[in-house]
């Protein structure tokens, strides 16, 4: 799509006259293909982006990469007046290794994530899903924040994110919260975010010594796929025992999903085979699946306690 | 004399060699232009209004508020078409725009051409249209009851073929074994990069000119003169480069531009018609699916005895291509193997589904999976290693095929399964993976077929090829020829077809793409006939040119036509090497002597013949020869499976581009790798539920296995330099090669296709073999 730089008036009467607006050439409106939309906003300073939502939340859209919601713009369901680009706040563009977290900035690209020394030790599960994600040249576009704010059940960064005890911390003009992953999708394409709220960044507590964890998708074909379903299972072991453990699921229900029972299975035994198969089977029992065009309940059912029970496999493990 | 100058030079300098595609670059850098690159002063946008039921009555289609919206031109239905409502493909059932019933979902009512491409979307939701829905017939076993509606003629069955040869109950009672099997196969989406679309540009005199993305220009030029009742003498068809077509743009593109074509002449502007994804996959043709019943019968030593197939084609509301498909599939359903005893019944039989049409392969993919299944489950009855099993079975020279066609000459399928045998290491590896145990359990499967090159006997009419080449005084060449450019390479192998006729360099060879108006009608751009058909007919316009300049360098060289070589834009005498002039130095000389430096070439397909009672004769004129050899992994726990390696070993004659001619192998092995594990377009009562490319899969590169390449170059002896054709064996084994190296894995077998890993994991449980 060919775009230019113009300065818009109506934004500017309406106080916004530090922001770079971007209006799509006419053609393209002409084609059809961007109907509502009048303004593409592109802040370099997050105060901006907040004061715009503060103000314009209802008539638009924040973008990060911008991936899932230019499709969803192009089919028409999704049709802003605005769109708000995250791409120029350096802020959100980095990930930071403090002490006893990282930090991941909400429009961190994936190739990020998967070329991250420091995720290559801390977070490694996370990286396994990055590479799984969609296909390379998505890499370099799709953002963790974006992925997560788009709520796909099938969003490949949750799991691992669940497992590793995430949490995201959002941020409006009025200040900032913070949620953990589990807890933050409500359902399709539905978050706790409000509407004048964005996403600053990932929080990820360091895990301790003796954590080891997997993630595995299983899709049709090797990339560019949404998950049939995916599963992430993370280990805290003490001495041969499972002191926690956390497993995450995607595309198994509404929403990606933490299996509790399934971890109390395991949580503070020896991982013996029986008990490896009772933790997948109660993982099945507590999950609902749909029947779609990509694969049967049934099928999901029993791939969720394969997987699940793949993740222990000692090959499977290490290295995502 | 001719004959002799051609025949003095044995040295190929261009042909067989891998020249980069002509197109190549100006693709790689984004300046190629395709039809939505082209704008025309004053263009107009055009939309289709389509049906959303898949059998209805109209009763009404109310147009008026569409045509009140500003912005819209004109608003179209049935009765403005200015010619004959009518698409001409075989035969005439299918109207451009429904008049009085609706007989699929997606089936095009009425026509916008407006000032935006979103104003002519706009004007489609205004357009109100009354049904009366109707019950819809979706399945072919439900079309083919007597208490099914009649929705194709008297029973519904399009076309109907069979084939006899020898006696089957006779060969049955001879047979050890019989196996008997059911296959099925489903719909296959050709998903070419670039969607239908055409410019329709009205010009002087009442004439019209259409660009397209297009494989038949002719096809075009006859529908559009249909339609818009203009002569096709008015009618020129431009090809423009075409973002690939596998047959999904054989007949579809006459209906595009017909719509087109309607729209441009009556608004009297340049209308442009692109599809998106949606509305193509909804509305154009794709694979017919299929049920095959198969039964075959052998001797414990593996000889056929006899082969029985019925086999039956889901044809979609109208006839379009089924009447070949059916045939061509008819024809090759016994593979390439000799049998005494055959019978084979096939049909196409309708529903009210999209009508299915030309892909790749033409109803022999389907038939192959049948045949080549068969051929394993036999090999494990007796105990044979397949490979053994098709070798004991496979045609040689003199050998008949089902048609009672003895094959003379050009059949090098033995040799491309011995090659790829060894190439493989099928004997290693077939051992070893049998003994693999844990998750990951690992296959080698090998599909064998042959192809009949060209349209054959049922095409006969149509198969002939035309061509014109010009030499310019400073020694270039342009070549006119009417096939198409698809993203195969066609242009450039006739480059270097013309390039080494003429004795010209690679470089000074420019040719166009196809024109209707320049070059005599030659047939359609399929059945693999893109190299063999315009190659002989460039050869012979390139003959006659040379002819005339050889007199013309003899005089200069002081010697005889005979003893002259024309070779990489030089000619001498071929006593005297070194001692010779440019090309161009001939041929300034022969423009000066007012010599005519331009000639039309002409070639008729060799002689083919059918017998539609017994289905015997000689249906195509020379054979292709391809097998393939797939080495798979499945995860016995998830069905999920990686195809690791395809080894394929291809004779279709002399190979004119290496290069090129791998990568129509490559690119069929990954169109083949779709259609057996994931491509799936699903139907429900007349509804496509994924039409589009989220749940609609094709392979990526990260699903590409390995890929060995390998020729035998069995000449054929009417072919440009010995040359058969490539474009669709080189799908056909692919699928069944991958389906029986999974069956090798897990130890039990799928029956239809595609084999999804849902599938494969639901036929591991119910078979009880890993619990």
């Amino acid at each position: 799509m060919s775009l230019f730089f113009q300065k818009s008036e109506s934004l500017k009467e309406q106080g916004f006259i530090d922001f770079f607006i971007i209006l799509s050439i006419s053609e393209v409106i002409d084609q059809g293909s961007v109907l509502d939309l009048q303004a593409f906003i592109h802040p370099f300073s997050l105060d901006d982006v907040l004061e715009f939502l503060e103000r314009g939340a209802s008539i638009s859209n924040v973008m990060a990469g911008g991936t899932d919601l230019f499709l969803q713009v192009k089919q028409g369901l999704v049709k802003p007046k605005y769109l708000v680009s995250l791409a120029g706040l350096k802020e959100l563009k980095k990930i930071d290794l403090e002490v006893g977290f990282i930090k991941i900035g909400s429009v961190v690209a994936f190739q990020e994530i998967i070329d991250s020394e420091d995720l290559k030790y801390k977070a490694y599960i996370l990286q396994g899903a990055s590479r799984k994600m969609g296909f390379p040249q998505l890499h370099h576009v799709a953002t963790i924040g974006g992925n997560l704010g788009n709520a796909s059940p099938a969003a490949d960064s949750a799991p691992p994110l669940i497992v590793l005890r995430a949490k995201i911390r959002v941020v409006s003009k009025n200040g900032e919260r913070v949620i953990p992953v589990e807890s933050f999708f409500l359902g399709i394409k539905k978050t706790v975010l409000k509407a004048n709220e964005i996403i600053k960044e990932v929080v990820i507590p360091l895990p301790g010594e003796n954590f080891t964890g997997g993630f595995v998708k299983l899709g049709k074909r090797n990339a560019h796929v949404l998950s049939t379903i995916s599963v992430a299972v993370g280990i805290q072991f003490s001495d041969g025992i499972v002191k926690d453990i956390r497993i995450g699921m995607g595309f198994v229900a509404p929403i990606p999903l933490r299996t509790l029972k399934a971890e109390n299975v395991l949580r503070g035994k020896k991982p013996a085979e029986g008990l490896v198969i009772k933790c997948a089977k109660v993982a099945a029992s507590e999950t609902a699946p749909i029947s779609d065009q990509r694969a049967s309940t049934g099928y999901r059912w029993e791939m969720v306690f394969v997987l699940t029970r793949m993740n222990d496999f000692k090959d499977h493990f290490q290295g995502g | 004399m001719e004959k002799e100058i051609v025949t003095l030079k044995e040295k190929l300098n261009v042909v067989g060699k891998p020249k980069r595609r002509v197109d190549a670059k100006e693709k790689v850098i984004g300046k190629a232009l395709y039809v939505d690159d082209l704008r025309f002063p004053g263009m107009l946008y055009g939309k289709v209004k389509r049906s959303i039921y898949p059998r209805a009555r109209i009763r009404v289609i109310d147009t008026s508020k569409a045509k009140a919206l500003k912005g819209v031109v004109a608003v179209l239905t049935a009765k403005d078409i200015p010619g004959k409502n009518m698409v001409p493909i075989i035969v005439e059932d299918m109207p451009l725009l429904a008049e009085r019933e609706v007989r699929y979902i997606g089936e095009a009512l009425a026509l916008v051409a407006a000032s935006s491409k979103r104003t002519a979307e706009e004007a489609l939701k205004l357009i109100k249209v009354d049904y009366e829905p109707l019950t819809p017939v979706t399945s072919p076993i439900d079309a083919l009851k007597n208490t099914s509606p009649k929705i194709y003629g008297e029973n519904n069955i399009v076309i109907s073929y069979k084939l006899r040869k020898g006696d089957v109950e006779s060969g049955f009672r001879e047979a050890d074994v019989i196996i008997e099997r059911e296959y099925r196969t489903g719909y296959q989406e050709h998903v070419y990069l670039e969607p239908q679309g055409i410019i329709a540009v009205p010009g002087p005199n009442g004439s019209m000119v259409i660009y397209g993305s297009l494989q038949c220009p002719h096809y075009v030029q006859k529908a559009v003169s249909y339609v818009t009742g203009i002569g096709m003498n008015k009618v020129r068809v431009v090809q423009v480069e075409t973002g690939g077509g596998f047959g999904g743009k054989e007949d579809v593109p006459s209906w595009v531009a017909g719509y087109t074509a309607v729209l441009a002449y009556r608004t009297n502007k340049p209308v442009k018609l692109i599809y998106d994804r949606e509305e193509d996959i909804l509305s154009t043709s794709k694979r017919h699916p299929a049920i095959i019943k198969y039964r075959t019968g052998a001797k414990k030593t593996g000889e056929l005895t006899a082969v029985e197939v019925k086999y039956i084609l889901d044809a979609g509301a109208y006839a379009t291509l089924s009447i070949p498909v059916l045939w061509r599939g008819t024809v090759h359903a016994v593979g390439p193997y000799k049998c005494p005893n055959i019978k084979v019944d096939s049909l196409a039989v309708a529903t009210n589904k999209v009508p299915c049409g030309a892909f790749r392969g033409f109803g022999t993919p389907q038939v192959i999976f049948a045949h080549e299944s068969q051929m394993d489950l036999l090999a494990e009855e007796i105990g044979m290693d397949p490979i053994d099993l098709r070798l004991k079975n496979a045609l040689e020279e003199g050998d008949q095929t089902a048609t009672g066609q003895v094959l003379r000459e050009s059949v090098g399928l033995k040799e491309t399964i011995r090659r790829a045998a060894e190439l493989s290491n099928w004997h290693r590896k077939r051992r070893e993976y049998s003994l693999l145990k844990g998750v990951k359990r690992r296959g080698i499967g090998i599909s064998t077929v042959f192809y009949g090159v060209s349209l054959g006997a049922a095409g006969k009419h149509l198969d002939k090829a035309a061509s014109l080449v010009h030499v310019f005084p400073d020694g270039s060449v342009v070549v006119f020829q009417s096939l198409t450019e698809i993203g195969q390479g066609q242009r450039t192998v006739i480059a270097q077809i013309a390039s080494e006729s003429l004795g010209v360099k690679f470089e000074d060879v420019y040719v166009q793409q196809a024109d209707t108006s320049i070059v005599p009608d030659s047939g359609p751009t399929v059945a693999s006939r893109g190299t063999l058909m315009p190659g002989m007919a460039v050869i012979d316009a390139c003959k006659r040119i040379k002819k005339r300049l050889a007199a013309v360098a003899a005089e200069m060289l002081n010697t005889t036509p005979e003893n002259l070589v024309f070779e990489n834009g030089e000619v001498y005498n071929v006593y005297k090497p070194g001692k010779g002039m440019l090309f161009k130095e001939v041929v300034k000389e022969a423009y000066n002597r007012r010599v005519n430096l331009g000639a039309e070439g002409w070639f008729e397909a060799p002689f083919t013949s059918f017998n539609p009672e017994t289905g015997q004769g000689e249906p195509y004129f020379v054979y292709s020869y391809a097998t393939h050899i797939a080495e798979v992994e499945v995860d016995v726990e998830t069905g999920k499976v990686d195809v690791l390696k395809v080894t394929a070993v291809h004779d279709s004659g002399k190979i004119i581009n290496p290069a090129t001619a791998s990568g129509q192998v490559e690119g069929g092995i990954l169109q083949g790798l779709g259609y057996a594990l994931m491509e799936e377009l699903q139907e429900k009562d007349g509804y496509i539920l994924n039409p589009n490319l989220t749940d609609y899969l094709i392979p990526t590169s990260m699903d590409a296995p390995e890929i060995e390449v390998s020729f035998v170059e069995a000449r054929y002896s009417k072919g440009p330099f010995g040359a058969k054709g490539i474009g669709e064996p080189s799908i056909m084994p692919t699928a069944a090669a991958i389906l029986n190296a999974v069956s090798h894995a897990i130890g039990v077998r799928v029956f239809s296709l595609p084999a999804t890993p849902e599938k494969i994991y639901w036929t591991i449980k119910g078979s009880g073999r890993y619990t």
